[in-house]
């Protein structure tokens, strides 16, 4: 009934879900069912072609990406979250001395080679607890469950048996190495009492993703009147569907000058760099001139600046390998050090360095604010080979609060921003700190660019120089329609107009 | 249905003279004349003209005497976008209505352009050595015009002298746009009885004078023009100069609700006449 239930709920939003899913059903191969139960030729099993999509509790709706951005793979986001998908699977004809076994993997888990150790890889995992047979079941798969073996090659994940109410951690998320889609398959297995033998089973296909894009690079916010202008230089990746920007009142003077303006209401608090603060922290271990070492510290002074220190620009042109050394991720959500505020470190979505850890001292606080001076430890496990790092006082995790606006494009490089998150204008003479993150195919959002931090301002434009000099022309394209220009303009041009075709009627009847 | 024959008895007289033109011998006996006395070249009829210009353009915003003339305020558009001229380009398509005998044609013409200015708008407040913001300000005209047109062509078709000198007057007409990075701009200050903002955009008439000179590239090649023309009803092809006077300083209107958008400058183009 409560299934019934749920499926009403979602049949209109997740039927997309059955068209685009490339569900299949097989049999196990023949000699299996040979050496089986003796099982009749009517044995099967069915997967619901609707994949419905929970909250991790199971029974709110989650919300799908649009279409463009590929509602049915699983992303970082959704793996954060841990949703859940929910199977419904209808056997027929199969013994109930089986069990259902559920597996996942990048292989094909109907051979025994993959589901067994002392075999050579690449192996599978098994993605929900094993269930009875039954003729109608309803199968959950946490999405960690799905991810938390990902780019993982060793015979160590047949260890793992999911046990109903506890899934994987956050770390679960952190396993892709490599941008891209990693195509995994379900495996749904009726598979006998000796834990062996195959006697049925359903395959569905589905895309995990987890890692977003290169950081934009070279972000700068030129001034305008109520508006900033964005330019950044977008990396070169096909998976790029547009760009992400986040705006942060910082109030009149920014937030370093104690003013918390604006704040109260965000995600993460962005500090634009303020004077005192220490911003770089370049090869402090053992200074061979290229390469961040452990025990890289910064030091931040005055009222602000101190909640990052993770590396997100320095990262951006580590490879792949680099960042999977490092315990990196690109894409990933990064380790959000917010000392001064409620709840000290935090890792609400992203985190850039996952072995990384940091102390602060602070000698007061204000509502979050940091006094005095703050000193930030990022002890990096190992040295990681990346060129030209720098650890400096940024921006941390995506402020997703402070999402003022996506564009779309995969080489886009230059926004007007006009709005603020809530809709409003921006104001000239509050400090901004702004940033750019790049969004996948998948809906990915990849690592911010520098922070840049500005100031709207009123200008001249000719309009107004035009003003200032008394000139009254303008308000629209109609003479009519200008206040307090005379109408006779107008009238002079209705009447061109009408002589003309005059003239040509008059012409028109001579002629004929 | 009219148009469609007229096509394709035009290119069946271009395929004929093609024919006709072609062979070696045949051509080689119309070089000593024999047939030139027996044959008329053809060439179709002749009613339109259309040009396709450009030209420096510098709207002459700052000579409306009701502008500020002197202090901090005068000059808007020097003072925005310097003193460099911008380009204009513009089409004009005329109907040569009329065959002057002895003299040439004349008809109705009529024209539309488009010319830009476009710089970077100071700060209000220069700070920290800073002058400019990161904004851009433009101005954006589209002059338009409906004139008459008389072409001296006598010359050109009575003594292959293939200079065609002509004159064009009439009314002219512009739609001008004043934007910025927000779109279109709103003055941010009451302007006369106005208290609230107002739009950046508008339009201006005057009128239109030019007096040019045509160059009939006919004479480069004139069996290879006649074969243009066979095939494509181009009669002539000419590359031209004029001088031009838009004075769009609001012909019937006030000028300080005007913006003047004109300009006095010289055009060049080509321009086909068939």
């Amino acid at each position: 009934m409560i299934l019934a239930r749920r499926r009403s709920r979602m049949s209109r939003g997740l039927l997309l879900a059955g068209v685009f899913a490339g569900f299949t059903v097989s049999r196990a191969a023949s000699a299996q069912l040979g050496t089986g139960t003796g099982s009749t030729s009517s044995l099967g099993i069915t997967i619901n072609p609707t994949v419905p999509r929970f909250a991790t509790n199971g029974t709110t709706p989650y919300p799908y990406r649009p279409a463009n951005l590929n509602p049915n793979d699983i992303n970082f986001q959704d793996c954060s979250a841990n949703i859940v998908l929910e199977f419904e699977l209808i056997e027929s004809g199969l013994p109930t001395t089986d069990t259902l076994q559920v597996w996942a993997g990048p292989t094909d888990c109907t051979q025994q080679s993959a589901r067994v150790s002392g075999t050579s890889g690449p192996f599978c995992w098994r993605v929900a607890p094993n269930a009875a047979n039954s003729q109608t079941a309803a199968v959950n798969i946490y999405a960690r469950n799905l991810t938390q073996f990902v780019d993982n090659t060793s015979s160590a994940v047949l260890a793992y048996n999911p046990s109903p109410g506890t899934t994987p951690g956050v770390d679960a998320c952190h396993t892709q190495q490599a941008s891209g889609a990693v195509g995994l398959t379900i495996y749904f297995m009726f598979i006998e009492g000796d834990d062996i033998m195959l006697d049925a089973s359903a395959t569905y296909p589905l895309n995990v993703d987890m890692v977003g894009p290169l950081a934009p690079q070279s972000l700068t916010a030129g001034i305008g009147d109520t508006l900033l202008i964005l330019n950044w230089s977008p990396q070169t990746d096909s998976t790029i569907q547009g760009f992400n920007l986040y705006i942060q009142d910082q109030g009149v003077g920014g937030l370093g000058a104690g003013s918390e303006a604006g704040s109260s209401s965000l995600e993460t608090p962005i500090y634009c760099p303020t004077a005192g603060t220490t911003t770089t922290c370049v090869d402090a271990g053992t200074r061979d001139g290229a390469v961040i070492d452990a025990g890289c510290t910064t030091t931040v002074s005055g009222d602000a600046s101190f909640s990052i220190v993770a590396d997100a620009s320095s990262l951006m042109n580590a490879t792949d390998a680099d960042l999977a050394k490092e315990g990196c991720y690109r894409g990933a959500p990064r380790y959000t050090f917010d000392a001064g505020g409620p709840g000290a470190a935090s890792c609400v979505s992203t985190v850039l360095v996952d072995t990384f850890s940091t102390t602060v001292t602070a000698s007061a606080t204000d509502g979050g604010f940091v006094d005095g001076s703050a000193s930030v430890v990022v002890p990096l496990s190992t040295d990681a080979g990346v060129s030209g790092g720098t650890v400096g006082v940024g921006i941390s995790e995506i402020p997703d609060a402070d999402l003022a606006a996506s564009v779309g494009g995969n080489t886009t490089s230059s926004y007007t921003l006009t709005t603020l998150p809530d809709g409003g204008p921006l104001i000239n003479g509050h400090q901004y700190a702004l940033a750019v993150a790049a969004f996948d195919d998948d809906g990915n959002v990849g690592l911010l660019s520098n922070l840049a931090c500005q100031t709207p301002a009123p200008v001249v434009d000719f309009w107004n120089e035009y003003g200032r000099a008394g000139g009254l022309a303008g308000g629209g394209f109609c003479t009519l329609q200008g206040a307090g220009i005379p109408a006779f303009g107008s009238v002079f041009g209705v009447g061109v107009g009408l002589a003309a075709v005059a003239f040509a009627r008059r012409r028109r009847r001579r002629n004929s | 249905m009219i148009r469609f024959q007229s096509a394709a008895r035009t290119l069946a007289a271009a395929v004929l003279a093609w024919v006709i033109a072609s062979p070696r011998v045949a051509r080689a006996d119309d070089e000593t004349g024999v047939l030139s006395s027996r044959h008329k070249t053809y060439e179709s009829p002749q009613r339109f003209a259309l040009e396709v210009r450009l030209g420096p353009y510098y709207p002459r915003v700052d000579t409306n005497p009701t502008l500020a003339q002197t202090g901090p305020y005068a000059g808007p558009y020097q003072q925005t976008f310097g003193t460099s001229a911008r380009v204009e380009v513009a089409g004009e398509f005329d109907y040569q209505a009329y065959r002057i005998p002895g003299v040439g044609t004349i008809g109705p013409g009529i024209s539309v352009g488009y010319t830009s200015a476009s710089g970077l708008a100071p700060l209000l407040k220069p700070e920290g050595g800073q002058k400019y913001s990161a904004e851009t300000t433009s101005l954006t005209i589209y002059p338009m015009y409906a004139v008459a047109v008389l072409r001296f062509d006598i010359l050109d078709r009575a003594f292959h002298v293939p200079f065609v000198p002509y004159l064009k007057g009439g009314i002219g007409y512009a739609l001008w746009q004043a934007s910025n990075s927000g779109g279109t701009s709103v003055s941010s200050t009451a302007r006369g009885a106005q208290t609230n903002g107002v739009l950046g955009e508008g339009a201006t008439w005057g009128t239109q004078l030019a007096v040019g000179l045509g160059i009939d590239l006919n004479f480069l090649d004139r069996r290879a023009s006649q074969g243009f023309d066979n095939a494509t009803g181009v009669n002539h092809t000419y590359v031209f100069g004029e001088l031009m006077r838009a004075d769009l300083s609001g012909l019937f209107q006030s000028s300080s609700h005007t913006l003047y958008v004109g300009d006095y400058t010289w055009m060049s183009g080509v321009a086909f006449e068939f």
